[in-house]
């Protein structure tokens, strides 16, 4: 059984339909990719799944239970953590209350302070945040407010965590860090769906790829396929090098 | 009466529409809610009855007037005080314009007295029939005055170079000041056309309305229903809304008696930011994104 | 940003806090054996204004909803308890209706308004205050409507009647400020704070941002309705144009900005100054009390935007960065 599965999302803004009709199935503890070039409602789909975005079709299951049209907190609670591409620390609280937030609200089961301080103080040291913990948010370089962005979400004991462009911005050390994160957390077991602008990470770290243009599926598969895949490079780099690669036999 | 009700609400819709167009500008371009406006159509209407009492000039040679000493006052008001207070918030730019409306009423009614004064030009009491409907030649004159000037607004914003920068700025102002734009001399220009609009409104609104220091109050709640319905910061927006909401209020006079203009109004408020927040002609605009 | 300060640091000037918060609270409940009538009325202002601005205090420093119509509980309380009184209830239960009519207006109000954001909902709750005037206006008869409404005079005799208002009005002040300091350590005042810096995020996070709002509004329309509740037994006769006077909404959004946004003393600390600021310089302006009011809003926010703490600490700092590098 399929951990999220979304059919036929369908969201629109005004005349235009920023989402026209996408549905994909996320395997328990694989980790799911979504990419496309700028505009293609990578970060449209992510904010319908998370119900900060109502939808205008479609309907989502989580765990086998129908969660369509529920608020955000409810789906919270049930276990979906995201982050956001523009991180939104809260700043006028500390980083360790900032990520304790998550495990007081978004947590399904812990009741007490001290539950919620050790959860929260889990999840900084699993994102390496642990010697910052008394920094307020803007003390915070931005690889570091990405990873509060990680943390926070880690505290909510979710069962999936969707990664909206935690990349984006961070120099090559820092990608190789929070790759090494992302992995860490596939290990301990959690699903994982990451939007991603930077190929290195999503080939490094991607069990499947889900591309999307014009805010409808262009294709899915493994990555080595899928990146192949002429339609995808035309998506990507235009029409005339898609066919000069296909000429050289470019496809692998 | 049905009828007369319906001619009624329409001409006064249209001084509605102008009473709103400065208020409504001023919010799109500089995300400012100006609790002064209102101060500003009072003002008008001081000028107009202390030139027609002390000077014999009649109400509407004396629009000019009004229009250059409000557009004077609205300008120097934003470059002395709301320039320097328009980036920190929201809440200061309410809490300074509630003070500067205050200034304004008190001293009006220290200069004059808080009583009631008219302004009673020699068209006063006539009026013509149409269809049976008496329609008072003042009230026509207003109309007539408001949809001029607030299409001549509109053709100020569509083709003059300082209208486009007006609209430029509200747009975007960072990318308007990388244009050369000087963001602040655009919002003084904006604050003064709208306050020269509002000085208007009330030379108008003198010869209809009794002339007093809190009159400007009681555009308020039109002011605050129009600018939601016609879209923050459309000139088109504000007239047709005026319209629309001089109708309600004249049906609404006429089914459930005359006191229930705010109700009205304030239930017609909640139904427009339920079914259609960005109004009727509305568009994004500057403070509301994220 | 400072640097995080130590724990048993902080804990000590919490501490040290909370003594003096004692101490003055004693004193001023001990103050009406030794004030004359005039410093009384001037202190029973000062704690009016004290607990309509913690009001505001809920609503805009913790949860950053702008509810500049906010003094329409006050009204809303001022009329609750008049009509309980009228109708032959005590004063303490005419309280217990003031405060729970305003809450509940504010809760249902709430759920469609507070949907809106920033400006919107600014003059929304602008629009509110204006419809409440004219609602009262038409309802009539047991409010009164455009006439005023008469409360029952006290059997009490002026004297010890004043004294009683004194308290009672102090203890609002006390007991809003406690809560707004309690409702600050629980996840309540978590989730307040959270919304206030970022709703979409709290959202995410597992916060029912509408029902706690709604909530967070209620607390302030009960706090503000308390103030309205006292004020209307005080001075004996309410109506619409006085009881819902936008005026008293403002001088509490400067008592606010004065003190502080979003902190436990600030309301308290604007209330004081600027209640006797005002009552020093308009006894000198009987004639233009509004232009001075007006006026004093005008410079305070030109001069001391973030509040009078902030506008101090960096007075300072220029007056050192200019006298110590000479």
């Amino acid at each position: 059984m399929a951990l999220l599965e979304a059919n036929d999302l369908e969201i629109r803004f005004g005349g235009v339909k920023a989402l026209a009709g996408v549905s994909f199935r996320v395997e328990e503890g694989e980790v799911f990719g979504v990419i496309g070039p700028n505009g293609a409602g990578k970060t449209t789909l992510l904010n319908a799944i998370s119900a900060v975005y109502k939808l205008n079709g479609g309907s989502i299951r989580f765990a086998g239970e129908d969660v369509t049209g529920l608020p955000p907190h409810r789906l919270s609670r049930l276990g979906i953590a995201r982050t956001f591409q523009i991180v939104q620390p809260f700043k006028a609280m500390s980083v360790r209350e900032n990520v304790a937030i998550g495990a007081m609200f978004g947590h399904a089961r812990l009741r007490t302070r001290d539950a919620w301080l050790a959860a929260a103080d889990a999840a900084l040291e699993r994102t390496g945040l642990a010697p910052k913990a008394a920094f307020m948010p803007p003390q915070l370089t931005l690889a570091d407010r990405k990873r509060l962005e990680v943390a926070r979400a880690l505290a909510m004991g979710p069962r999936i965590i969707l990664f909206d462009e935690v990349m984006a911005g961070l120099n090559h050390t820092e990608i190789e860090r929070m790759i090494d994160l992302v992995k860490s957390l596939k290990q301990a077991g959690l699903t994982v769906v990451v939007i991603e602008h930077v190929m290195k990470a999503v080939l490094a770290l991607c069990d499947r790829i889900m591309v999307l243009n014009f805010g409808a599926k262009l294709a899915e598969g493994v990555p080595d396929d899928v990146v192949s895949d002429p339609k995808v490079v035309e998506a990507y780099l235009g029409q005339r090098f898609a066919k000069a690669h296909a000429a050289a036999g470019g496809a692998r | 009466m049905l009828w007369q009700a319906t001619a009624n609400g329409l001409l006064l819709g249209g001084l509605y529409g102008i009473a709103t167009i400065g208020f409504s500008m001023v919010w799109g371009v500089m995300g400012v809610i100006n609790l002064a406006h209102t101060g500003f159509i009072m003002l008008g209407a001081y000028i107009t009855y202390g030139l027609f009492r002390f000077a014999g000039l009649d109400p509407i040679a004396s629009i000019p007037v009004s229009m250059i000493a409000m557009f004077a006052l609205g300008y120097a008001l934003q470059v002395l005080v709301l320039n320097r207070i328009i980036r920190t918030s929201l809440l200061l730019s309410l809490v300074v314009t509630f003070g500067i409306e205050l200034v304004m009423v008190d001293a009006v009614s220290i200069a004059f007295t808080s009583d009631v004064r008219s302004v009673n030009s020699s068209y006063a009491a006539s009026s013509i029939e149409v269809f049976g409907i008496l329609v008072p030649v003042v009230r026509l004159i207003a109309a007539g005055f408001s949809v001029t000037l607030g299409i001549a607004f509109f053709a100020f914003l569509r083709f003059t170079r300082a209208g486009q920068m007006i609209l430029a700025t509200a747009l975007d102002r960072e990318v308007s000041s990388l244009m050369g734009i000087n963001p602040e001399r655009i919002y003084a220009l904006t604050a003064g056309a709208g306050a020269a609009l509002a000085g208007a409104t009330g030379s108008l609104a003198s010869m209809l309305f009794p002339v007093m220091p809190g009159m400007g109050v009681t555009f308020l709640s039109a002011v605050f229903v129009i600018t939601v319905l016609g879209g923050i910061g459309s000139v088109e927006g504000c007239i047709v809304a005026g319209f629309i909401y001089g109708l309600v209020q004249a049906w609404a006079g006429y089914f459930l008696g005359a006191n229930y203009q705010e109700i009205v109004g304030f239930g017609l408020f909640l139904l427009v930011l339920a079914l259609r927040p960005q109004g009727l002609f509305g568009r994004a605009f500057f403070g509301e994104h994220a | 940003m400072s640097a995080p300060a130590s724990p048993s640091g902080a804990r000590r000037r919490a501490l040290l806090f909370w003594a003096f918060f004692a101490i003055g609270t004693v004193v001023l409940a001990l103050a009406p054996l030794a004030l004359n009538n005039y410093w009384l009325r001037v202190l029973t202002t000062v704690f009016m204004y004290a607990t309509v601005t913690q009001g505001l205090n809920v609503i805009v420093g913790l949860t950053g909803y702008h509810a500049f119509g906010n003094a329409v509980f006050f009204g809303f309380g001022a009329y609750a308890s008049g009509v309980a009184m009228t109708l032959g209830a005590p004063f303490p239960v005419a309280l217990v209706a003031a405060v729970a009519f305003s809450a509940l207006v504010a809760g249902i109000v709430g759920w469609p308004i507070l949907r809106l954001r920033g400006h919107y909902f600014a003059i929304a709750t602008v629009a509110l205050n204006l419809a409440a005037i004219q609602l009262v206006i038409q309802v009539g008869g047991v409010t009164g409507g455009a006439e005023g409404l008469p409360l029952p005079l006290s059997d009490l005799p002026p004297g010890p009647l004043y004294r009683a208002i004194y308290l009672v009005m102090l203890a609002g002040m006390v007991v809003s400020t406690l809560l707004v300091a309690f409702i600050l350590t629980r996840p309540f005042g978590y989730a307040l704070r959270a919304i206030r810096d970022g709703e979409r995020a709290a959202g995410v996070m597992g916060i029912d941002t509408t029902a706690t709002k709604v909530a967070a509004w209620a607390i302030s329309a009960g706090i503000t309705g308390f103030a309205g509740g006292v004020w209307a037994y005080w001075i004996t006769f309410i109506e619409p144009a006085s009881a819902f006077d936008p005026a008293i909404g403002v001088k509490a959004y400067m008592m606010l900005i004065l003190g502080g946004m979003g902190t436990v003393i600030g309301p308290v600390l604007g209330a004081f100054v600027l209640e006797f600021l005002s009552t020093l310089v308009w006894g000198g302006f009987l004639q233009a009390h509004q232009i001075v009011f007006g006026v004093l809003i005008v410079v305070i926010c030109l001069v001391a935007p973030n509040g009078m703490l902030v506008a101090g600490r960096s007075l300072i700092q220029r007056w050192r960065s200019r006298h110590g590098a000479a």
